[in-house]
């Protein structure tokens, strides 16, 4: 027998055990810790927290924003088949072949407290809802540029432009154009991740990865189906779950025109190039200056952002302001979610103002390298922007 | 996808999931750590340690591989930091302690072993701990030499060797051959 099948044996007949009392000292710890994580207030905005911020006007024109922009193109596979029963080939043809889609979206973490996005795609169009947030249906016409969300229970609605995409006729077949277009790209890895067991159900997993993202699509092991996609991009993280493709829709469910009989609130405009490193700085100037007590954000990504939406909300219900102001506040957070959303600098940016003062000047909280530069873009606790070499960034 | 429900749910304060993973890796745990410092008391600290660690660090933690390696690698991580701290101590980690019934400086019963597994304690302790680790991630995680190479963020050459010379290092021992 060779060595490390006499330690393979050695292993396999080796039994330890704890009893009730070893097991109690071994997780008391954890369970204690657990508890206070509980009682200190890992708390998750529940629905009527949602339903206070899609009554305020500022605060839902942001939080709309940060719906829309997060998950208004949430996929890019990249991928080549692997050797298993299943392949990743095999496990993106449904996508590919599908005319409709259904799926709910997860920006940031699953637990993170943001709200599900529920997806219904027809050619260009997607029929949005965020169960969370209430009634309010948003349909974005990804071809024309517009959007349009209305509430049945109030009877209004309201058109936003959305400016800075590029048209898109079809939205599945723009998903197909892009794995296409990246299974082509020479520089990505796929690493199967094997048969796994999903309530009851026997998936198979693949990670793919690029350097610009890192996708793990998991597929029902015996229909082949897509179940659940983990896409980390950039720095952003969307869970894609309960997909069906090619279900059953109606025209009418994807109309842009407003019912009759419906208020229309006058049209806005998101324009996605409206995140610039001016509207990023004002946007976070106003989220220390008059919601988080003088300190700037713990975090400055959308998903950030959603965690912090249901306080922004209620404090801005006590701030009674006027509706023009609240609109005004609503755009410079919309603004600012942008410029992290669609980053257009090299590589990553780096947030370290969690905590940190408002007027801080000593205290680097972001930086970036602008696309071209040698030199990094340093945001300081003043919201002095600086430029600085590689060498001389903070640690 | 199993284990990731249960951490979902121990992110949002399950305690009966956190219980869930520990029954269902704590053989495997208890064992690494058993066989990699031959002290039932150090073993349980270890796996005490792990999940503290893992509940404290909850927050920004994202299950890319499986919770089983993730978890050994842990066990082993922190077995390391205990085995440098008994060395300071002047307490060598290979001390065969594996034949005590309890832990030498408490009255509590501690985790029990049987005999085989004070076997494989006792020639596993001849290793030095690099190696041992190597042996144990492989034979008892399966984790692959890749895997093992990126949570000890060494190189897979590395790791192949190091896991080479414990086995040939175990031949000798299990040919009665050590010198």
């Amino acid at each position: 027998m060779k060595p490390a099948d006499e330690i393979q044996r050695l292993i396999h007949e080796s039994q330890i055990t704890a009893g009730p009392e070893a097991d109690e000292r071994i997780l008391r710890g954890a369970l204690d810790h657990l508890a206070k994580r509980r009682q200190g207030g890992i708390a998750h905005p529940r629905p009527v927290i949602w339903r206070t911020i899609m009554t305020s006007r500022g605060t839902k024109i942001a939080a709309a924003a940060a719906i829309v922009i997060a998950a208004v193109i949430g996929f890019r596979f990249l991928g080549n088949p692997v050797g298993s029963t299943l392949t990743f080939a095999q496990v993106i043809q449904p996508i590919l072949n599908a005319s409709t889609a259904q799926f709910d979206i997860v920006i940031g973490d699953e637990d993170g407290g943001a709200p599900v996005v529920r997806d219904l795609v027809m050619g260009s169009r997607i029929r949005r809802t965020v169960p969370a947030m209430g009634d309010d249906v948003t349909i974005i016409d990804l071809e024309a540029g517009r959007i349009l969300t209305f509430s049945e229970a109030k009877k209004e609605a309201q058109y936003m432009s959305l400016e800075g995409l590029p048209s898109m006729p079809n939205y599945m077949e723009r998903l197909k154009n892009v794995i296409a277009m990246l299974q082509e790209t020479p520089d990505f890895v796929v690493e199967d991740l094997g048969l796994q067991q999903v309530d009851g159900l026997e998936v198979v997993g693949f990670l793919a990865k690029h350097p610009r993202a890192e996708i793990t699509i998991w597929a029902d092991a015996e229909t082949g189906l897509p179940v659940r996609i983990e896409q980390n991009e950039g720095q952003m993280r969307v869970v894609c779950k309960n997909m069906q493709f090619d279900v059953p829709v109606e025209d009418a469910w994807f109309s842009m025109d407003v019912p009759e009989g419906y208020k229309v609130h006058q049209a806005s405009t998101l324009d996605l190039h409206a995140g610039t490193e001016e509207a990023f700085i004002e946007g976070l100037r106003l989220l220390a200056e008059r919601f988080n007590n003088g300190r700037f954000p713990d975090g400055v990504a959308v998903e950030d952002y959603l965690k912090q939406a249901p306080d922004v909300a209620r404090q801005l219900q006590a701030m009674d302001l006027s509706s023009d102001e609240q609109i005004a506040v609503g755009q410079t957070i919309q603004n600012y979610l942008l410029f992290t959303r669609f980053f257009q600098g090299e590589g990553e940016w780096t947030y370290r103002g969690q905590g940190v003062m408002l007027g801080d000047a000593e205290t680097p909280i972001f930086w970036y390298r602008p696309k071209g530069s040698a030199t990094y873009r340093v945001i300081n606790g003043d919201l002095r922007v600086e430029d600085v070499a590689p060498a001389e960034l903070p640690q | 996808m199993e284990d990731k429900l249960l951490v979902y749910r121990c992110k949002r304060g399950s305690q009966e999931a956190l219980t869930q993973i520990y029954r269902k890796y704590k053989a495997d745990l208890l064992l690494l750590a058993m066989a990699l410092l031959n002290d039932r008391c150090a073993c349980e600290d270890v796996v005490h340690d792990v999940f503290l660690s893992f509940v404290q660090g909850l927050g920004g933690f994202r299950l890319t591989g499986s919770l089983k390696g993730f978890l050994l690698t842990c066990v082993a991580n922190h077995a390391r930091n205990w085995n440098k701290a008994a060395r300071r101590r002047g307490r060598m980690a290979t001390g065969a302690d594996a034949g005590k019934p309890v832990c030498a400086d408490s009255p509590i019963e501690a985790v029990a072993c049987n005999e085989q597994l004070g076997r494989l304690s006792s020639v596993m302790g001849e290793l030095p701990f690099e190696q041992r680790e190597v042996v144990m991630l492989h034979l008892h995680g399966s984790m692959t030499f890749a895997a093992i190479a990126r949570a000890r963020q060494i190189s897979a050459n590395t790791a192949k060797s190091r896991y080479r010379y414990g086995i040939d290092r175990l031949r000798s021992l299990l040919n009665g051959e050590a010198t």
